[in-house]
Order: structure tokens, then C-alpha cells, then sequence
């Protein structure tokens, strides 16, 4: 039989954390509407798995087993909540987080938004410089004044950032250069 | 098991189209997901508000993550040791530890600051005031004993009882830093800013009109009701509708009283001209200048009058000084500036209240415009 689990050392546990801690957080956020509890269930959940010290072994499956966690302990938290408040609201919206059809929904949700971002954001820098004066309205020659580079430079990095990014990314993109201030 | 893998590898297709294709492939979402759930995928990846509120909170995350490591790796470490020596007594060790870990990271929220001492408060009689805390599922009382209402959350709700015959007026305060809503016994829902207090009666009474009176900033959704129309009072001015949804703000340290209408009509008017009313449209604004005693209308975006209702601080063309009082009521804070050139500095920005603190927030005016300021407490002084 194939061994399905890993036992886990020190460095690939780090690893683990690095690689999905914050969309745990947020994927927990999704029940609990609340960051800082969310930030608990995560710390909990990675506790646990210390403990066990396995893990695994594919990287699909770890993820599943991941998200899994998290969702059991986020909505641990809101029954054991709901023990000491008791509203009918309360209830009725654990009801609806605990069906099968928002757990799925909501890792779509983080995974599929994660990649895209992490996409857009390893485009080099001075071609994201580019793209965004160009969304701002400003021409090639304006951008080439603006940034001192040539206007062919500009049509190459022009012609990367497009090739790999279509129009429905300018969101993505205004997101990510100025996140603050629109 | 097999299920959620299966859906790990549709969103990486979903995302592969986006990127790829510009469109996230429905079809292959059908396989998987009913409509509902369809059209909220979609939406959550392509509508611009909910992908800056998501990068938002992954980028509040991100801040603290290193943070988090460390205690973790910290707490992990007497953990093993324990593990090793003690066996199964380790395990309950390790909850109590886990346990006490958890408080402190609660207490402690880094540098954050602490949250205030002040509560929302209920005045039902003359002596009689009751503390509500937001989360809190209670019934309302009156001094006599009769139920008002309950309180659901961050919502109190108004029962209609026939057997009310005179005005009873309930009064609430909302302090800085926190928001509340009432629905009254007609079904109005009024969403209460910081800072702000209401006085109502908690049973309208039939053949007279609907009176409310408010110091603050309130959004209302009135409920229709030709026969019974609603007036609300702010300072010198009066707003009377029939059944709309508009914002008043009337907050006693700011030179106007702005009334911004969403849906419907109202009728604006003040204690000096009571007869010279004028009647607000729709994405138009009435704002009664305190000093001028004059009243202003003009066309407006009313999503930045309302923004407050979601938690968003919305700031178009704002001078500073106007920045810093919604920022002390929203957050409350204290903001001493000793900046001149500042003061009057214009600034468009947008803030989530529940993604960014003042820190966040105080960094991003600071990037726009360097200024040096320290942060004590709740007290922020600007060099």
C-alpha cells in the first residue's frame, strides 16, 4: 500500500503556514465575519496539526484536509457562541454555513482569487507601472515622458502585460497599485 | 474528500479562464454548483467592490502573519517538550496552554488600540437607563414591566401594541466608535451612526403624525404610511416624508445640517422660516448652513452620504479638518493637528472600518501627504 501521510519536520511545517495561513484566514473569515477570531481558528488549526505531526501527503489533499479543518473549527466556534446567546439569527445562519454547498462555494471563492492575484502581481514591476498610467488614460508618448523610457519600450511591455492579461484583469490591477486611493 | 478536491481543481480552471479567456467559465461551474451559489462564485470574482474588500482583508492578514508565526513556533516548543516527557498529561497541558495563549492574543491586541470604555445606552424612563451591548439577544422593558421590544444583535426592534393610548418616547445613544439600528413600532429602520442619540416614541400613536428627534447622523428607511406622516427633528431643521429613505446628519460641531435623499420625496424646512419648505428629489442634497441660516440644494452621489451604513468611510474632496471629525467619531479617537498647511489639504479616499484600523488608516493619509504624528492610546498628534 502507498503511504498516504507525511510525517512533518520543522521546516516543512513552516512551509505549510507560509504557504496557507492567510487564505485559511480568510476562508474562515467567510463563517465567522470576524478577522481576529478568524486569525484563532487558524492558530488552532495549525496547533493541531503539530501535534498530529502528520499530514497529507499530496498537495490537493493537504489543501482539502486544510480547509476542512478550518471549517470545522469555525463552526465549533459560532455553535459553542450560539450555546451562550442563543438568538434565532444566530442559528439560522449557522444552519445555512454548515450545508455542504458554502463550504465548496467558498474555497472556490479564496483558491480562484488567490491564484489570480498572485498572476498579476509577478508581472514586473515597470511593466505594471506602464499598464496602470495606461488605464489612467495617459498616452504612450505621455507614459514614455512620464517614466523616461521610449515608446517602443512601452509597446513591448504593453504587448507582455495584454498577452497575458485580458480586460476583465483591469480590476485586478487597478486592486493592486493603488488599493487606498481611487 | 474526493469532492473538495475535485472543486480545488475547478478553481484553478476558473481562474486559468479568467486569466486566459477574460471570462470564468459557467458551464464548468454548472457541473458543480446550483445557480445561487453560481452567480455569488462569479460575482465574488468579478465585481470590483467585493475583490478590493477581499484584497483588502488578505492584506490585513498578511501584516500580522509573521506575527503569528512566531507565537506559534514559540507556544510549539514547550509543547513538544512536554509531548515527549509526559505523554498523555501533556495533552491537557497543551489545551490549558492553548487555552491561555488564545486570552492573551485577545488581550493584547498588538499595538492596537484599546476600545473604549463607553456603551450604547437606553434611557426607557426618567432614572431608568439600560446598557446594551452589541451581539446581545434581550427583551425590552418598560419601568412599568410591559415588553417595548428585543434586542436581535445589533438591531432593536419596536413591537406595535394597541394598548399604548399616550406618548411614551424611549431615547438611545450611540457613542463614537460604534453603529446600531432601531426598527420602530411602524416598521421605520433607522441605522444610527457614532455619535449620535434618537428620541422616539416607542408606539406611534394612530391620527397623529410620526415624530422622531435626532443629534447625529442617522440614515432612515421610512415605512410608508400616507395617513401618518414622519418628521424628523434635527436641531432647527424638520424633514417630513410620507414613506422614503434618506440621510440626516446633524452632528452639533459641524456648520450645516445635510439631508440626502435616496428614494421617494421629503420636505425640508427650519424653526426660523417654518413656511418656506423645500421639497429634495432624489441624489439631491439640502444642506442648512447653521451661520447663513440659509439652505443649499445640489445633485449628489448619495452612495458617499451612506457608505457609513456598511462600514465604509468615504472621503471625495474632503478637507482634512472634515476627515479628522469622521474619523474620531468613527474610530474614537482624538486627533490633535498642529499641521497648518494640512488643515485644508483636500483628499479622496476610502476607508473599511471593519478591514482598517486608525494605524491603516493614518499611514495611507501619511503616504498621500508625509506629515509626522505619534499615536498614544486613542490619541493621535499631529506635528
Amino acid at each position: 500500500m502507498l503511504k498516504k501521510t507525511n510525517q512533518l519536520n520543522r521546516k516543512e511545517y513552516k512551509a505549510l503556514f507560509n504557504a496557507y495561513y492567510t487564505s485559511l484566514c480568510l476562508f474562515s473569515n467567510k463563517y465567522m465575519n470576524d478577522v481576529e477570531l478568524s486569525k484563532d481558528v487558524v492558530q488552532d488549526v495549525f496547533i493541531n496539526i503539530w501535534q498530529k505531526k502528520t499530514i497529507p501527503k499530496e498537495k490537493l489533499a493537504t489543501k482539502a484536509y486544510l480547509y476542512t479543518a478550518v471549517k470545522n473549527k469555525s463552526l465549533d466556534y459560532l455553535k459553542s457562541k450560539y450555546q451562550r446567546v442563543k438568538s434565532d439569527q444566530t442559528l439560522d445562519d449557522i444552519k445555512k454555513s454548515e450545508k455542504d454547498s458554502f463550504f465548496l462555494r467558498e474555497v472556490v471563492v479564496v483558491e480562484a482569487s488567490e491564484i489570480i492575484e498572485k498572476a498579476v502581481n509577478t508581472l514586473p514591476i515597470k511593466c505594471k507601472r506602464i499598464i496602470n498610467l495606461s488605464l489612467k488614460g495617459l498616452s504612450n508618448k505621455q507614459i514614455a515622458e512620464e517614466l523616461s523610457i521610449s515608446t517602443s519600450t512601452i509597446k513591448t511591455q504593453k504587448k507582455i502585460a495584454y498577452q497575458k492579461m485580458r480586460p476583465l484583469l483591469k480590476d485586478y490591477f487597478l486592486l493592486l497599485l493603488s488599493p487606498l486611493f481611487l | 474528500m474526493k469532492k473538495i478536491i475535485e472543486i480545488l481543481e475547478l478553481s484553478k480552471r476558473i481562474s486559468n479562464s479568467i486569466l486566459n479567456k477574460d471570462n470564468p467559465d459557467n458551464k464548468d461551474i454548472a457541473r458543480f454548483f446550483e445557480k445561487e451559489d453560481r452567480e455569488y462564485i462569479i460575482n465574488n470574482l468579478v465585481d470590483k467592490e467585493k475583490l478590493r474588500e477581499q484584497y483588502l482583508l488578505r492584506k490585513k492578514i498578511e501584516k500580522s502573519k509573521s506575527e503569528n508565526w512566531k507565537k506559534l513556533e514559540k507556544g510549539k516548543k514547550t509543547n513538544i517538550r512536554y509531548l515527549v516527557f509526559l505523554g498523555r498529561v501533556a495533552a491537557i497541558f497543551i489545551g490549558l496552554f492553548t487555552t491561555i495563549y488564545f486570552i492573551q492574543i485577545k488581550k493584547a491586541p498588538s499595538n492596537e488600540i484599546q476600545i473604549s470604555e463607553e456603551v450604547i445606552k437606553l434611557k426607557v424612563g426618567k432614572d431608568n437607563i439600560k446598557v446594551i451591548r452589541q451581539g446581545e439577544t434581550r427583551e425590552i422593558v418598560a419601568v412599568s414591566g410591559e415588553v417595548l421590544g428585543i434586542q436581535n444583535g445589533n438591531k432593536i426592534i419596536y413591537h406595535t401594541n394597541p394598548e399604548i393610548k399616550e406618548l411614551v418616547y424611549n431615547e438611545l445613544e450611540v457613542p463614537y466608535g460604534k453603529i446600531f439600528d432601531i426598527e420602530l413600532s411602524d416598521g421605520t429602520i433607522v441605522h444610527l451612526n457614532s455619535g449620535t442619540s434618537i428620541k422616539y416614541p416607542v408606539n406611534f400613536l394612530k391620527g397623529k403624525k410620526r415624530e422622531v428627534f435626532i443629534d447625529g447622523e442617522a440614515y432612515f428607511d421610512v415605512a410608508k404610511d400616507i395617513n401618518h406622516p414622519f418628521i424628523v427633528n434635527a436641531d432647527s431643521v424638520a424633514v417630513e416624508v410620507l414613506g422614503t429613505s434618506f440621510n440626516i446628519s446633524s452632528y452639533k460641531e459641524d456648520t450645516e445640517i445635510k439631508t440626502v435623499l435616496v428614494e421617494g420625496k421629503v420636505n425640508m424646512y427650519n424653526t426660523h422660516s417654518p413656511n418656506n419648505k423645500i421639497i429634495l428629489k432624489p441624489g439631491y442634497k439640502g444642506a442648512w448652513n447653521k451661520s447663513e441660516k440659509h439652505t443649499y440644494v445640489e445633485e449628489v452621489d448619495t452612495g458617499l452620504y451612506i457608505g457609513w451604513i456598511s462600514g465604509e468611510l468615504i472621503f471625495r474632496g474632503s478637507t482634512f479638518n472634515n476627515m479628522v471629525r469622521k474619523l474620531e467619531r468613527r474610530y474614537n479617537v482624538s486627533i490633535s493637528n498642529n499641521n497648518v498647511d494640512l488643515q485644508n489639504k483636500k483628499f479622496n479616499a476610502r476607508f473599511s472600518v471593519n478591514v482598517e484600523n486608525i494605524q491603516d488608516v493614518m499611514e495611507s493619509i501619511n503616504k498621500i501627504s508625509p506629515f509626522d504624528y505619534k499615536i498614544i492610546d486613542n490619541q493621535i498628534i499631529i506635528y
